[in-house]
């Protein structure tokens, strides 16, 4: 029975449960020490000196190191791209503190109680700057520079379609923003490095193994093969534990240095004010349509908020390469203009978090549609429907270039639509109206890309990242496959879903097949890692082509034992026997057992040659109450296209987390930055993470038009949830307000202060 | 300056000398190598630190070692024993109805929720949410979460699929 298309039970689900996972901060080894980074609690300053002695007299202490002490040189994303000028970022605050949290020096101890105290007592000497933390400030031709540069804009691309885009006769202006937020995995970041040999062994929390391989590697002056980490259970990251980070190196630095295994472990307050942001942006639109609502052009201005820095291997093009591509969005679009530009100001670099530009794009081309809908008059419905691209009309190349591979975006429309009742709405709403309740209704429709390849990242000039992905599966004399892929698990269950692939791929029994945790040292594999929803894609890619070489071989070796044509033979649960002859046969582990060594131990790489675009719409319901401005979501549909699904239950269990997250983003979460660059919401007290309270039940339906851009069929699904919800959630409240919210999170004091206007405008008769 | 404490551990006797800024979460994890508590916060908001003391939850994170000298803690190990064929009623319900993800929110989950189970049968979804309220998960939306309790809160094992109206 083939075990794709199963909602099989997790694997990896008994140990988590019984309190026998294996995170980062779980291991131990006799005589660890412990890091605690000292980090600056000032924005912006000339950094003149560190004064660690009295923390080196403390107990316990082993040493202190600063920047000078560190020597080792800055983190350099490999970015070539003619738009983006270099970002540098060193390990440890040099010659000047771009932000507060920056780390200026480590403490390490031999127990993490003591080196906390000692970090304590590290004195920073130094010349406070002028902080920059808005986008507006940085880009004044008077502002402080945040780098050695003539200006703070660090990218700067533009795009034109033509000179003159057409214009009118309905011109739509509008500026939207979306605020900071952050990925904030339950577990934080964490690594323990330990020498072994020349080199080191690394336990680390992160989504990108390989890569945190070559840059530690680097980074220190070491051969690749003297680095080897490993990935134990990893407690969430959603794009956060995707880059390789200074305090990573620094603790590999250390344990060298020191020769004993050193461990960090960062805590929440850290984890808020030096792990990446991500979704700081303001975006500056015109729409125009015509009279119909088709629309004839868009023209937009990007400016992210990159902070202090960028993050490596991605550098700080993320959401500025990201969001103006795909501003365009599933509509129609011929005539395009952009500039996009990464300004750097004294805060929180930017990174990844799950979406990236994406769930921004979303809220401009949703927003517009539905301020086209009201300039026009046409029903906000039809107007999507007359800028749609057809699903005959894929594959599709869009005006920036995007390869739309497949689907129907007016069915996910009119699905969604209709799981929220849309005709029967405006009857319902004006009677609450009456009776003083304010209840909207929005929609968004989304395309995204996933799984980029090593083309599509050359392209971007992001050298440092693989784009590809590699699988090692391994026919092992005990008759078990293992497989080994360069893509981690942080709670996605691929440990689960790739031992369905590779048991479906050689028709093998699914109880025979092992996913192994990632272990850079096995197999010699390369890699991305996993982000931008690719584990499927890609590393289901890898396995397959693993395993129809593994196939291959089989079939080829068991043709000589049982004396027939491999043409002819065929793999069935535990066995290759002769197609139709019932008897004749040879299990796999005779196989194993009599094989030369490395026989059946497969090493291929997938490089995704074009991404793949997952879509859908999200449809809501909401009642704005107006005392207090709080948005109750009354219904949330999602009807989704994420490709073949795998592990029916995974899937939606990815689902219901990316929508929650994109609720979140819409309703609750934002960094705030005081004029100091203090950033004032570094604690869970402060950011709000939804609890089980705040988050709706989801009706989730799929559809499917078959890709064959994605070698085994699936599109990607862990972030495709996060894209709509902002848009869908925004459109449904100015609905019941009668107002326009641009900008995220929704705030409830300006939502409250827009509802109260809405009434009052009622009991005076005004609509 | 060290204290003494003298605290039953899932059922086990533990006599400790410990530090008494020590927490109980290091002392469980670091200590006794209990790791399954584990610690997202360390300010008292995650929840996925919770254990029972004395039967009811609490954060180890909000919590001196030395505190629960003469009394009994109960960390998420002493719900079913890696032996079993068969976990904890919720720890099966959590399974067939996928209400964990990286599980690192988990375990705090069980002993918040075991901690009620007693009336599981009788909770109205608000209750349930109420119940999470203290307990943050940022993989699964929370939905089968309150799906499991549900399911665990029904006859049998814990293996049937929870409903959330
Ligand atoms: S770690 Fe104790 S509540 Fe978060
Ligand atoms: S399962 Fe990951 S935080 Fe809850």
């Amino acid at each position: 029975m083939p075990s794709v298309g199963r909602s099989l039970p997790r694997r990896e689900d008994r140990p988590l449960l019984q309190g026998r996972g294996r995170f980062v901060d779980d291991i131990d080894f006799d005589g660890t020490l412990h890091a605690r980074f000292v980090r600056s609690s000032v924005a912006h300053a000339l950094l003149l000196g560190v004064d660690s002695e009295e923390a080196r007299a403390v107990t316990g202490v082993v040493t202190v190191v600063d920047a000078a002490e560190l020597a080792l040189p800055p983190l350099l994303p490999p970015i070539d791209n003619p738009d983006a000028l270099p970002v540098p970022r060193p390990l440890l605050a040099t010659g000047k503190i771009r932000f507060a949290g920056e780390a200026v020096a480590v403490v390490v101890a031999d127990s993490p109680y003591v080196a906390e105290d000692a970090a304590e007592l590290v004195a920073i000497d130094l010349e406070a700057l002028p902080a920059v933390t808005t986008t507006a400030q940085a880009l004044r031709d008077d502002a402080p520079r945040v780098h050695d540069q003539p200006t703070n804009v660090m990218y700067d691309k533009r795009f034109s379609t033509g000179d003159e885009l057409p214009r009118g006769p309905v011109v739509i202006h509008r500026t939207f923003s979306s605020s900071r937020q952050t990925a904030l995995p339950m577990e934080p970041r964490g690594l323990l490095a330990r020498p072994h040999g020349d080199g080191l062994e690394i336990w680390a929390s992160t989504q990108s193994p390989h890569m945190l391989a070559l840059a530690v590697a680097a980074g220190l002056g070491l051969a690749e093969d003297q680095v080897r980490v490993m990935v134990p259970d990893v407690g969430g990251g959603f794009g956060l534990k995707a880059h390789a980070y200074p305090e990573e190196l620094v603790v590999a630095a250390l344990a060298r240095r020191l020769g004993r295994p050193v461990k960090w472990v960062e805590d929440r307050a850290e984890n808020l004010t030096s792990s990446c942001h991500a979704r700081g942006q303001t975006i500056d639109v015109t729409v125009s349509a015509d009279a119909d609502g088709v629309l004839t052009s868009i023209d937009a201005d990007v400016v992210v908020d990159m902070g202090a820095y960028g993050v490596y291997a991605h550098g700080h093009l993320l959401e500025a390469g990201g969001t103006p591509s795909m501003i365009p969005g599933p509509y129609r679009l011929r005539d395009y203009r952009f500039r996009s530009r990464a300004v750097a100001t004294t805060k929180v670099p930017l990174g990844a978090y799950r979406g990236v530009g994406l769930p921004v794009a979303t809220f401009v081309h949703e927003r517009a549609m539905d301020l086209v809908a009201a300039e026009t008059g046409v029903d906000r419905a039809e107007v999507r429907r007359r800028n749609l691209l057809r699903a005959d009309e894929l594959p599709y190349t869009s005006v920036t270039g995007q390869r739309y591979d497949s689907g129907d975006y007016g069915a996910a429309l009119d699905t969604a639509l209709r799981e929220i009742r849309y005709s029967a709405f405006a009857e319902e709403q004006a009677e609450a109206l009456r009776a003083g309740r304010l209840l909207g209704l929005g929609f968004a429709v989304y395309v995204e890309y996933s799984a980029v390849g090593s083309s599509v990242f050359a392209g971007r000039g992001m050298l440092g990242l693989a784009g590809y992905d590699e699988a090692n599966v391994v026919l092992g004399p005990d008759g078990i496959v293992r497989v080994w892929t360069t893509l981690p698990s942080a709670g996605q269950g691929i440990t689960t879903t790739f031992a369905q692939l590779t048991a479906d791929e050689l028709s093998v029994d699914v109880e025979l097949v092992e996913v192994r945790p990632v272990d850079t040292a096995v197999g010699r594999l390369r890699g991305n890692g996993t982000f931008a929803s690719r584990s499927a894609v890609s590393g289901g890619g890898a396995i397959r082509v693993s395993c129809e070489e593994l196939r291959r071989r089989l079939l080829e070796d068991a043709a000589d034992v049982l004396e027939a044509s491999p043409a002819d033979l065929e793999i069935v649960s535990d066995a290759v026997r002769v197609r139709g002859a019932g008897t004749s046969s040879v299990r796999l582990v005779d196989l194993a057992a009599a094989a030369a060594p490395d026989r059946y131990d497969v090493v291929r790489r997938h490089d995704p040659e074009h991404p793949v675009y997952p879509y859908g719409a999200h449809a809501c319901r909401v009642e704005v109450d107006p005392v207090s401005g709080f948005v109750r979501i009354l219904d949330y549909v999602v009807v989704e296209d994420c490709g073949r699904i795998i592990n029916p239950r995974i899937a939606l269990g990815q689902t219901h987390g990316a929508v929650a997250q994109g609720i979140a983003g819409a309703l609750y979460e934002e960094l705030s930055y005081d004029e100091h660059g203090q950033l004032q919401t570094a604690s869970l007290m402060d950011y709000l993470v939804p609890t089980a309270s705040e988050v709706p039940p989801v009706q989730v339906e799929h559809m499917h038009v078959p890709t064959s851009a994605s070698l085994v069929g699936a599109k990607g699904v862990g972030e495709s949830g996060t894209l709509a919800p902002g848009a869908a959630l925004a459109n449904a409240v100015a609905d019941a307000l009668g107002a326009e919210c641009n900008s995220t999170p929704l705030h409830p004091t300006v939502i409250s202060d827009l509802a109260r206007a809405r009434l009052a405008r009622t009991a005076e008769g005004v609509r | 300056m060290t204290m003494h404490v003298d605290v039953e551990i899932n059922g086990v006797r533990h006599r400790r000398e410990v530090e008494p800024r020590t927490l109980l979460s290091d002392f469980l994890r670091h200590d006794l190598g209990l790791t399954g508590t584990h610690v997202g916060c360390e300010h008292g908001v995650c929840g996925a630190c919770t254990v029972q003391v004395d039967g009811r939850p609490v954060r180890s994170c909000l919590v001196l070692a030395v505190q629960t000298h003469g009394r009994s803690v109960r960390t998420v190990e002493d719900l079913s024993d890696p032996e079993d064929d068969v976990m904890h009623p919720l720890q099966e319900a959590f399974h067939a109805n996928h209400a964990l993800q990286c599980g690192f929110c988990t375990p705090g989950i069980l002993m918040t929720i075991e901690a009620l189970s007693a009336d599981l049968a009788e909770m109205s979804d608000a209750a349930i949410l109420e119940a999470l309220s203290g307990n943050l998960c940022r993989c699964t939306g929370y939905r089968n979460i309150v799906c499991a309790i549900r399911a665990a809160g029904e006859p049998g094992d814990g293996e049937g699929t929870g409903s959330w109206a």
